[in-house]
């Protein structure tokens, strides 16, 4: 076991060291482009107003974290996706998809959902699976627990006004009698903790 | 055979080379550390830190380290960094804490005596092995929300047994004299943001007692290994049974209120509460209580005799405050407690 | 190397097998517990809304582990998909010690007296095999108060006027009401039904040597911290283990029960957690891994004697493969609700469990567990975009006001809908992975549609300002709910066990889980496998000590 992993770690290192498209900086998987792409695509699906959206919470940072771990043998789906959108977004605006406005990037994204992007872009199904991929991701990394990576600073249950830990106290054996007998004065003894 | 001593070989490269490389990026300073790419997000948040002065390793240790744990952990981080099981986020473990503490109170000496000298330094023994209290109360998991949250594994990889039926002893031995609420609790060293922003309080005279919020306090939540900052935490609601009581709205409280905490009703003197009622009724936890060492000792000056209904030294009044065993709990205490019969009107003045 | 012979060896530590280990062991009754998942802790969860066994987007806390577990699912189509454990279809129930019910919601349910009795009450359902069981409410009376009082269960039914009679009140209040609770008892009480506390199998006082619930928000599908919810693993499993006749083996996953040739059992063979075969020599064999991985046991235990499987002669195992359909409906209210308590569920009523003018059962009818930001994001009326400022916006306002009644929809069995052994697809082990064909009753999808109704009633006499029903689709059913593929009943022809649990061609196995139902009532099933497993228990002592 050990040895494999040591020629695992041999190989790797080898393989490291020639190129790959090296992602951006910050990021684990994802390239600069591929960064960009998904940044402005979650943007549409949780844009920013008075509060944060999916970019300031970090979604991007999100999946390429879950890119490099639990969806790791799962990368092709995404690499499509960001790939079939900048190629709709060419076909129709000769612009990736990350320059267009948001009006144009909204109706790229309405056609996918539909399934109804360029078959050129999506030749399987119109978009409908990496639509559906990306949604429930941006989902995930907007609205589930920072620990992996995305809602910064717990900005999704912030607007939602849920407090990131709330405040809970355990009640002790003897304080059933106690809350019954409403003894406020009853001292434990003990003066700070 | 070859292949073994090829091995061999390779295996004792690695490992003259894992100070070699520590030396290098230490000599680089943070931006040679970042270059990890994992670490950049660590790097940036330093960068705007109230220790953004420190090196990395005054705090995290040096290659020139004769801990043979200090390499072997960074042996196992490349090995990690190399096989893609990057943890997220990235965290310190349980002896790296530990660790940071000596560190802490290499600058912060005054910080750490009265830390030393007050209940938050309780260590993990006094607090884990307490046969009376595992008695009472069967050791859970939750407990480490509050003490040990450094510790990484639950109740069941700290105690044996984790149940009310000792006797126990800690699994790790090397915890035992070690803090379970160290520096780190209360304090995340790299959190951004601006330093000693000013907080404005309109409730004389505690306010001019009350310092600045500190965007580095947070506490360490055990479930995402991150501090959550205080700004973040809720101020409960509370009641004594229908009334409403007023809190001060001091933010720094949130902190002390996620583990003095009321039952989920919100109840005065639930769970943990130690919500002031009575004539203490809406002062903060600082406006008594030393942050570091949790004293209360030189505190009532700050407002008494100044403050009084009855004028009489309160400090040798009949509370917990003069002794521990008095039925007057300095939080809950009302005047009506020693005057059952009424409080009498407040004399005038005599000026 | 052969181990040495037991008593008994129990397959799954789940809802039943740690209270038929104790009953035995208890009794003097040499026991090996074997359980394929691992003796997990609320660490290995840490209260991870993504990771959970309730919210599965990046796998199950508590097993089956993410590979190397996969089953197959046929949908109405006939189209095959081999399924991993954290994706929807798959029917996962917890894989570990504890099983379910280290992280269910923990609702404490009696089956009511007609749920026993659906034939006789209301006659044949044309496509569906509904029977009566061959044993009644009164027969499990007892059972479910030991376990109501040995597990723990905490509410209130003083106000349920539907249930069946009982002893003994339950041994805890329950918690205070929230927010929630009140609007909806207000309302129900308006509409002349008959609200009360749900019973929980959670601590509200301190109970059987453990703290109290502190109501945070992470609860169904994840582990207690306080260990105040009470499950099989910290109750009957320490005390069946402190007996010194029970051992528990974890990360073991039997794959065969040898039969004598007689037929009876002579232990079981399993995969111990290095890998490696080990056949455990019993008197008694007892599976207990829960409807599917039940079924999939027995259909693996082939020989002469049992050409089709253990207990398979007349090809009732695997059949009837039922769980609950949930439907009900979501409400918007006028002002905020949400005050960040759990369990969150707290209010019933079983006014439509029966009696339900022209539908062949019901449900009881309940608000819903707490709900994260994560699970309430598809929680939407359908005029609401899933994406976009629409969809911000609708969060944004809406999730302190949502409210959500649901209830277990007493399903009809249907022959059809069951498991099968699947020719290709093997697990981590080689061996042959569950294939799940089949579909609900239409009968079903009537009675849920019924229930959502009535939901809706309810919350708009609670005030809703908004409403809008939740519906199902055909395809098959099971989840954590899982139960009837090993049915109970007089006749070896069209049952699998006994009435003591016992498979009808073999003297020595029994089968103790929710696969024995032979209807799963309109309630979560839970308190009634307990209560099977405690009938059982005993039945299996009296055997043991005669000697079989």
């Amino acid at each position: 076991m050990k040895r494999r992993n040591f020629l695992t770690i041999a190989a790797l290192t080898a393989a490291s060291s020639c190129s790959r498209t090296s992602p951006a900086p910050g990021l684990r998987v994802l390239s600069g482009k591929e960064a960009r792409t998904l940044e402005a695509w979650v943007e549409r699906l949780i844009p920013t107003d008075q509060d944060a959206g999916a970019r300031e919470a970090g979604v991007v940072h999100f999946i390429d974290r879950l890119l490099a771990g639990w969806l790791k043998r799962k990368r092709q789906p995404w690499k499509s996706a960001l790939e079939g959108i900048d190629r709709g977004a060419f076909l129709a605006y000769a612009k990736p998809f990350y320059e267009l406005e948001p009006k144009r990037q909204i109706a790229l994204l309405e056609q996918m959902e539909a399934g109804k992007a360029s078959r050129e872009a999506f030749p399987d199904d119109g978009g409908k699976a990496a639509f559906e991929l990306v949604l429930s991701y941006t989902m995930m990394g907007f609205y589930g627990n920072p620990r992996h990576g995305g809602n910064r600073d717990y900005v999704s249950w912030q607007m939602l006004g849920v407090p990131a830990v709330p405040v809970r106290g355990r009640r002790h054996r003897d304080e059933a009698a106690l809350v019954e007998n409403e003894k406020p004065n009853s001292s434990s003894g003990k003066e700070t903790l | 055979m070859k292949i073994l001593s090829l091995l061999i070989l390779l295996v004792l490269a690695g490992c003259l080379a894992v100070p070699a490389i520590s030396f290098f990026y230490e000599s680089g300073g943070g931006a040679a550390c970042s270059r990890c790419h994992e670490m950049g997000h660590q790097y940036e948040q330093w960068l705007s830190s109230s220790h953004r002065n420190i090196p990395c390793t005054s705090c995290h240790g040096e290659a020139l380290s004769g801990s043979f744990r200090f390499h072997l952990t960074n042996v196992l981080r490349v090995r990690d960094h190399l096989l893609g099981n990057v943890p997220e986020p990235l965290r310190l473990r349980t002896a790296d804490f530990l660790e940071m503490q000596a560190r802490c109170a290499g600058c912060h000496r005054q910080e750490f005596a009265q830390w030393s000298a007050g209940p938050h330094s309780v260590s993990y023994e006094r607090l884990f092995l307490n046969a009376e209290h595992n008695r009472k109360e069967p050791p859970v998991d939750d407990c480490l929300r509050c003490h040990g949250m450094h510790f990484e594994g639950g109740i069941r990889d700290l105690l044996e047994p984790a149940s009310a039926r000792g006797p126990w002893r800690l699994r790790q031995e090397e915890l035992a004299g070690q803090p379970a609420i160290p520096c780190t609790t209360c304090h995340s060293m790299h959190r951004p943001g601006r330093l000693l922003a000013r907080w404005q309080t309109g409730s004389p005279p505690a306010a001019r007692f009350q310092e600045p919020v500190r965007p580095s306090v947070g506490l360490f939540d055990r479930r995402s290994r991150q501090a959550v900052p205080v700004s973040l935490l809720p101020l409960p609601r509370m009641q004594d049974r229908n009334r409403p009581v007023a809190i001060s709205p001091d933010p720094r409280q949130a902190l002390c209120y996620q583990c003095h905490a009321p039952l989920s009703a919100g109840q005065v003197r639930s769970g943990d509460d130690r919500t002031p009622t009575g004539v203490h009724e809406g002062l903060s936890c600082f406006s008594c209580h030393d942050k570091h060492r949790q004293t209360t000792r030189a505190s009532c000056a700050t407002c008494h005799p100044r403050l009084s209904n009855c004028n009489r030294p309160v400090e040798t009044m009949d509370t917990t405050f003069a002794d521990p065993g008095s039925r007057n709990n300095i939080h809950f205490v009302k005047c009506q407690d020693c005057h059952p019969q009424g409080v009498p009107t407040p004399k005038k003045k005599e000026s | 190397m052969s181990l040495s012979k037991v008593d008994a060896v129990i397959i799954g530590a789940g809802a039943a097998g740690p209270i038929v280990a104790k009953e035995l062991a208890v009794a003097g009754f040499t026991v090996v517990l074997l359980e394929r998942g691992k003796y997990y802790a609320p660490y290995d969860c840490l209260k991870d809304d993504l990771r959970n066994q309730r919210t599965s987007l990046l796998g199950n806390a508590f097993g089956p582990e993410d590979e190397g577990h996969p089953r197959v699912l046929v949908d109405l189509a006939g189209q095959a998909r081999v399924l991993q454990p954290y994706e929807g279809g798959y029917n996962n129930n917890a894989a570990c010690v504890g099983g379910g019910t280290l992280s269910y919601g923990a609702m404490a349910w009696r089956f009511h007296p007609l749920d026993f009795r659906m034939k006789s009450q209301y006659g044949a359902v044309a496509g569906s095999t509904l029977e009566d069981w061959p044993i009644r409410y009164d027969d499990l009376e007892p059972y479910y108060e030991k376990a109501e009082w040995e597990i723990g269960v905490s509410g209130d039914l003083s106000g349920n006027p539907f249930q069946g009679p009982r002893r003994k009140p339950l041994p805890m209040p329950p918690l205070p009401p929230t927010r929630e609770h009140l609007l909806l008892e207000k309302a129900a009480r308006a509409k002349g039904w008959h609200p009360f506390s749900i019973p929980m199998l959670r601590n509200s006082v301190p109970y059987n040597g453990r703290t109290a619930c502190m109501r945070c928000r992470w609860c169904v599908g994840f582990a207690c911290e306080l260990d105040a919810k009470c499950g099989t693993q910290n109750t009957v499993l320490p005390t069946a283990l402190a007996t010194g006749h029970c051992t528990l083996r974890t990360e073991c996953t039997a794959c065969e029960i040898p039969t004598d040739r007689k037929g009876n059992a002579t232990g079981v063979r399993y995969i111990d957690a290095a890998g490696k075969m080990q056949e455990q020599p019993a008197r008694v064999v007892v599976v207990s891994a829960a409807a599917v991985e039940s079924a999939r046991l027995l259909l693996l235990s082939r020989s002469a004697p049992h050409e089709k499987g253990l207990g398979n002669r007349y090809d009732w195992v695997g059949r009837n493969l039922q769980g609950h359909t949930y439907t009900g409906c979501l409400g918007l209210m006028a002002e905020e609700t949400y005050d960040d308590l759990g369990p969150g569920a707290s209010i019933a009523i079983c006014d439509f469990n029966h009696g339900n003018p022209g539908l062949t059962g019901g449900a009881m009818l309940a608000n819903e567990f707490i709900r994260l930001p994560i699970q309430a994001v598809g929680q939407r009326p359908a005029e609401i975009p899933r994406w976009g400022p629409g969809h911000k916006e609708f969060m944004r306002s809406a999730y302190r006001r949502l409210v959500a009644v649901q209830g277990p929809t007493q399903e009809m069995p249907v022959f059809d809908a069951r498991i099968q052994l699947d020719p290709e697809v093997k697990d981590r082990f080689g061996i042959p992975v569950a294939r799940m064909s089949g579909f609900r009753h239409a009968h079903t999808i009537e009675i849920s549609d019924a229930m959502s109704k009535r939901a809706e009633e309810w919350l708009l006499a609670a005030g809703a300002v908004k409403t809008w029903r939740r519906t199902s689709g055909r395809g098959l059913s099971g989840g954590q709910h899982q139960a009837g593929t090993c049915r109970m009943g007089p006749d070896p022809k069209t049952s699998v066990v006994d009435p003591n649990c016992r498979i009808h061609d073999c003297d020595n196995v029994y089968v103790v889980d929710g696969s024995v139902h032979v209807t799963n009532g309109g309630f979560n099933p839970v308190l009634t496998i307990m209560a099977l497993a405690y009938r059982a228990g005993e039945h299996i002592r009296t055997q043991l000590g005669r000697n079989i």
